[in-house]
């Protein structure tokens, strides 16, 4: 712990000097009515002596530390630190304590940084308003184009490359060359958001520049890959599966769903040759599914090609050191796991009969299902929790009361409407 | 030890008092200058970090009122009225120690936040130091989110007959008004009706293609199930098919029953939405 650090702990408590001063006090003194050893009475004296000199040498340096310029340079070096070790929340917050302080000529790279914490804490409205706030306060044109630059790289993380790119054809920077690079990669991680690979391509050559024929070579290597991006077709799979119900998840990668789909539609066809009385049902059940397969065989594929592209991309950021803020990992979550949770971690475990019941509905039928119910959460989750709520006798009628609510005709005067999927919510 | 020490330890001691002082005219994390950063944060809304920051300013000076209400209305507009909650119990250990009716104010909207309308209640008729006025907007406020129409007609009615006219009782009277007016949809009406007529009950709460669509549900089931015993004795499928109707149409019954308690509470809570908005903007 270096001496600077130690004395900003001494002023983040500002009233410790005093507590301590009193505590040193307080314990000695007692200490000398209880003991009447003389020698012993000596080693104290000269032991609160020493306590006071260190005292006071601390004070010393507190005080000699205690000029605004310094202090504020403290908690800029303490938040450096906070942020080097990924604390970023409490690096914001001695940030923004240094930023309200500090004279404007110095608020620029303040600001710059409390922006970096904000990329980094993935608050981007935030970090947006602090690269604008830097932009205000920049000096120099490489400090506002860097400003700049800062708020367009938030956008391609939001995912808005059009607005980015828009934004960088008014970036002017051709009086600074490492600008100018960073330019053409943005450009690039841009283009490449929008699948534009021809123009990614020019982008990150222009940021090689001409000299590198290494680097050139390797970019090279990776662009010759460039067919991986466009497999699996969503609609060749989409098209397969019209034709033969799982082929299409098979092509796609989902072995098992495909596998689930032929037996599923083999089985109720069986069935509704087997029982003409419930021939009508089986048929509606078969038309679902089969509807089911192939809409289902276009997303898998769709997903999956949206790995491939983004493993791409990766690859070529990587190839640019400094810029690892735009790799993403898209983690795929598993749906069934939840519905697991739902059933068998809950304080009071569901009776067997009706978890498994679930859990075998949501595998092999709701898996394979068209996304048809109106509601969010689905009447299947619904059910779940309203016997979780209200006891098995009640929770199925409410729940079988939902299935009679969850038609097309469902008003959406009478419930709030999900922005993003236009479901409704009904929560038991 | 010497004179010479002692006098050396004598002088120090006397000058650390104004050394300290001299330091912390600059000094970014000293009082004043908190205070100053802190009133920033508090005017700017960000809450979460002036909340902070009085944290650190209550610690440095106990005896700062300002520092420490504004401590609690941070935590309350983070929504975090249990840590509010702790806090304000923490500076009084009564309600009847409160250095300032603003205090009681923050405790009354935090009770009220909270949706503990009884304990509101409670707590006002604790707290004695209120002005006549403002403990009857409370009192109203508190009986218009019970829905208590009546009661919250007579309190403002009582204190607007004695005193000039206030803007924010005439309005909570207004909304008692309107409330009385009201005309509740009775639960075990919707269910008999839908007992009777499969539906029917869902027409009556307003939610008429729901009960269309149960209609259509409940009566062809249960002509499937007619029929499949009529011409085939008792079989398996007639039963399969009774059971379906027969647990559509007492889910029907039981959703009539929900949908009319909906209808009240939805109607309820569209009168009271202005009350909390009201009560809150009042400083």
């Amino acid at each position: 712990m270096t001496l600077s650090q130690l004395i900003l702990r001494f002023r983040i408590d500002s009233n410790n000097q005093n507590n301590i001063c009193r505590s040193a006090f307080e314990k000695y003194s007692t200490a000398f009515l209880f003991f009447n050893n003389d020698s012993l009475k000596i080693k104290l004296y000269q032991n609160f002596y020493h306590i006071i000199k260190g005292l006071s040498f601390i004070l010393f340096l507190s005080v000699s530390a205690n000029s605004s310029t310094q202090n504020r340079a403290e908690i800029i070096h303490f938040a450096n630190q906070l942020s080097e070790n990924h604390n970023y929340t409490a690096a914001i917050q001695e940030y923004r304590r240094a930023f309200f302080f500090a004279p404007d000529s110095e608020k620029f790279a303040i600001a710059d940084k409390i922006a970096d914490s904000y990329i980094a804490n993935k608050n981007l409205s935030d970090a947006k308003n602090f690269c604008d706030t830097a932009f205000f306060y920049s000096h120099t044109d490489s400090m506002r184009v860097e400003s700049y630059l800062k708020k367009i790289t938030c956008l391609i993380i939001d995912e808005q490359f059009g607005d980015a790119l828009i934004a960088l054809k008014n970036a002017d920077v051709n009086f600074n060359k490492n600008l100018q690079i960073k330019k053409y990669i943005l450009s690039g991680i841009a283009n490449l958001g929008l699948y534009d690979f021809e123009s990614a391509y020019s982008d990150f050559i222009l940021a090689i520049g001409e000299n590198d024929s290494t680097a050139r070579a390797k970019i090279n290597n990776i662009f010759s890959e460039k067919n991986k991006t466009h497999f699996p077709n969503p609609i060749l799979a989409g098209g397969m599966s019209v034709i033969i119900p799982g082929s299409g998840q098979i092509y796609a990668g989902k072995a098992i769903e495909g596998i689930n789909s032929v037996a599923l539609l083999a089985g109720i066809t069986y069935l509704g040759f087997s029982l003409p009385v419930l021939q009508i049902l089986f048929s509606s059940m078969l038309m679902r599914y089969y509807m089911g397969g192939f809409t289902r065989a276009y997303r898998y594929a769709f997903e999956n090609r949206e790995q491939h592209r983004q493993d791409f991309a990766n690859k070529l950021i990587a190839q640019f050191p400094g810029n690892e803020e735009f790799i993403k990992n898209k983690t795929q979550k598993n749906e069934f796991k939840e519905f697991r949770n739902l059933v068998f971690d809950s304080e009071k475990e569901f009776p067997l009969l009706i978890s498994t019941a679930f859990l075998l509905y949501k595998r092999i039928l709701s898996a394979q299902d068209v996304d048809v119910c109106v509601f969010t959460p689905t009447c299947s989750v619904y059910m779940m929790e309203t016997i979780k709520k209200h006891g098995i006798v009640e929770g199925l009628i409410d729940g079988t009361d939902r299935l009679l609510r969850c038609h097309g005709f469902a008003d959406h005067k009478h419930y709030e409407t999900c922005k993003t999927t236009g479901k409704l919510y009904d929560a038991p | 030890m010497t004179l010479h020490k002692l006098s050396i330890i004598i002088i120090l001691i006397l000058l650390l008092p104004s050394i300290i002082l001299k330091g912390q005219e600059n000094d970014i994390l000293n009082y004043e200058n908190s205070i100053k950063y802190a009133n920033y944060l508090f005017e700017n809304q960000l809450y979460d970090l002036s909340a902070i920051e009085y944290e650190r300013i209550v610690y440095l000076e106990p005896t700062d009122t300002l520092a420490k209400l504004r401590l609690v209305q941070s935590y309350r507009f983070l929504n975090k009225t249990e840590i509010a909650k702790i806090k304000l119990e923490g500076f009084f250990s009564c309600c009847s120690q409160y250095s300032n009716n603003a205090f009681a104010v923050e405790k009354f909207k935090i009770l009220f936040l909270e949706k503990r309308y009884d304990e509101c209640l409670q707590f006002i008729s604790e707290y004695k130091k209120f002005d006549d006025e403002t403990l009857a907007e409370m009192k109203a406020a508190l009986l218009l989110m019970q829905n208590n129409w009546s009661d919250a007609k007579s309190v403002t009615e009582s204190y607007l007959s004695g005193n000039s006219s206030t803007s924010l009782l005439s309005e909570f009277r207004n909304i008692s008004l309107t409330g009385e007016s009201i005309r509740y949809k009775n639960p075990f009406i919707a269910a008999t009706m839908s007992g009777i007529i499969p539906g029917s009950g869902k027409f009556y709460t307003g939610q008429w293609k729901d009960g269309l669509y149960s209609f259509f549900v409940v009566t062809a089931l249960s002509y499937i199930t007619f029929r499949s015993f009529e011409k085939n004795g008792v079989n398996p499928y007639g039963f399969i098919f009774g059971t379906a109707a027969f647990s559509f149409y007492t889910a029907n019954i039981y959703g009539s029953h929900k949908s009319a308690k909906r209808y009240n509470k939805t109607i309820n809570a569209e009168k009271v939405k202005d009350v909390e908005r009201l009560i809150f903007e009042k400083k």
